[in-house]
């Protein structure tokens, strides 16, 4: 009776062991799919060696940019699941706040050869509407403020790419918004008259189209 | 088991319990990282974009001047330019205006690049080594543009005498180097068995992305082609504007710079 009592205990406790190794794999598993290991690394990004690059295209380019707004937003970006998991609130969001800078000029490639009129002394041109040029993101400032993701979904790889597309949409919005196409017009008619004054000229007209 | 007040029988249905639920952790454990993606390797179809057309120059020939200066114009509407579509429409973005400079840089030069970048967080120590690596590949769309800031460009750098012009630029340089961020995309994406994606990884790879299409560029002799095109652009301006006989020179070939004030 003693032999099956001891037999039976010393079975008890393995299982009891093996149990709670099972437990802290379980545990582990858990809690790394939600993140909380995540804190307790300091992780060091390392690049590949070289960078491989190659070229698209080289395209000669005569826009004059004569007016830059620096720009700051904020965006915040969700993934929530189209299933079942969106009732347990599961969902993945990210808070970005992304620094840029908004240019506009004129395009000169879009003048046309009667654009531009003089006698000798008095000259004419006329320039095409000025428009954004570019909305160009500072990486170096630009930064994730909050970060989420609940256990019950992936990492969507295309969340923050989204999320810095909605920020140059709203970027250049705002810069319109702002005015600067008319800081531009502005901007561009003193330039010119004064280029073309130096050149000679004594009557300059700019007109804008 | 007697001391406790268990039976062997109610000793054994606990074991039974704690085995059972150790399981179905188990169980859950696994399920949690396969709907994570299995590593979180998620391959999307890389869609390279075709070759850049390249545009030729526009050579603009000598303007024969027209007599009538006024032709008609109707004013053209500004464009109105609206933003990417939001697909998840969250709280409305604030954004912040907070800087205006006037500027007066005229782009002769575009380079449009892609560039791949593979990037990692090397695990430091033994307890990374066990939580496994965090890596991505992303591949980059971007530009890089150079010309001539011709806020530089004074009247003591043109000379004029009848038809002659002589003009001294600055000297070229790279305005910006920009991650397109619609054509830029994450390619791949592993993260260890024990580890979340450390959000911060893509940002990296995008500042990573912009540094290498500048140094490219730089290799790839893009000022030397903003100077070609700059110059290939002022001189047919000034032909346009009646000027026969047109130097251009920037302020790195030229030892003396013309001394007039340019309005004869």
């Amino acid at each position: 009776m003693n032999r099956l009592r001891q037999n039976s205990c010393f079975l008890s406790l393995l299982i009891a062991v093996i149990s709670l190794g099972l437990l802290l794999i379980a545990v582990v598993l858990f809690f790394s799919a939600g993140g909380v290991c995540t804190n307790l690394l300091s992780p060091s990004p390392t690049p590949s060696p070289t960078p491989r690059a190659w070229i698209e295209g080289i395209r000669p380019i005569a826009e004059l940019a004569m007016v830059k707004f620096r720009v700051v937003v904020e965006v915040q970006n969700e993934r929530v699941p189209e299933d079942i998991r969106q009732h347990f609130g599961a969902k993945e969001q990210m808070l970005m706040l992304v620094y840029g800078t908004v240019k506009a000029g004129f395009d000169l490639d879009k003048m046309a050869e009667n654009d531009l009129w003089t006698d000798g002394k008095r000259v004419q041109l006329t320039l095409p509407a000025p428009k954004i040029l570019n909305v160009e993101p500072d990486n170096k400032r630009t930064h994730i403020v909050y970060y989420d993701k609940s256990w019950l979904v992936g990492h969507d790889i295309t969340l923050e790419g989204e999320t810095l597309q909605i920020a140059d949409g709203k970027m250049r919005q705002e810069a319109i918004d702002a005015g600067i196409l008319a800081q531009a017009e502005k901007f561009g008619k003193v330039y010119f008259e004064n280029h073309l004054r130096s050149l000679g000229f004594t009557e300059v007209r700019v007109i804008i189209k | 088991m007697g001391n406790l007040g268990l039976s062997k029988l109610q000793a054994i249905a606990l074991l039974l319990v704690v085995i059972a639920s150790s399981i179905c952790l188990v169980v859950v454990g696994i399920a949690i990282w396969a709907v994570e993606g299995g590593m979180l390797t998620t391959p999307t179809t890389p869609t390279l974009t075709p070759e850049w057309p390249t545009v030729v120059a526009r050579p603009r020939d000598t303007a024969t001047p027209t007599t009538t200066p006024g032709p008609s114009r109707t004013p053209v509407a500004t464009p109105t330019l609206t933003p990417t579509s939001t697909p998840t429409p969250t709280p409305t973005p604030r954004v912040i205006v907070n800087n205006i400079n006037a500027l007066g840089r005229l782009e002769t030069i575009q380079y449009v690049m892609q560039v791949i970048i593979d990037l990692e967080d090397q695990p430091g120590d033994i307890w990374e080594q066990i939580a496994g690596i965090d890596k991505l590949l992303l591949i980059a769309t971007g530009e890089v543009v150079a010309g001539f800031d011709m806020r530089q460009v004074t009247p003591s750098n043109i000379l004029v005498r009848g038809d002659k012009v002589t003009i001294t630029l600055p000297q070229p340089k790279i305005f910006y180097s920009r991650v397109d961020n619609e054509k830029t995309y994450i390619y791949e994406r592993q993260a260890g068995l024990l580890r979340r994606p450390d959000p911060n990884l893509e940002t990296e790879a995008r500042r990573l992305a912009e540094r290498a299409l500048l140094e490219w560029a730089k290799d790839h002799q893009i000022i030397a082609k903003a100077e070609e095109m700059g110059r290939l652009y002022l001189d047919s301006f000034l032909r346009a504007l009646g000027f026969t006989d047109i130097t251009i020179t920037t302020q790195r070939s030229s030892s003396t710079t013309p001394r007039d004030p340019g309005s004869e």
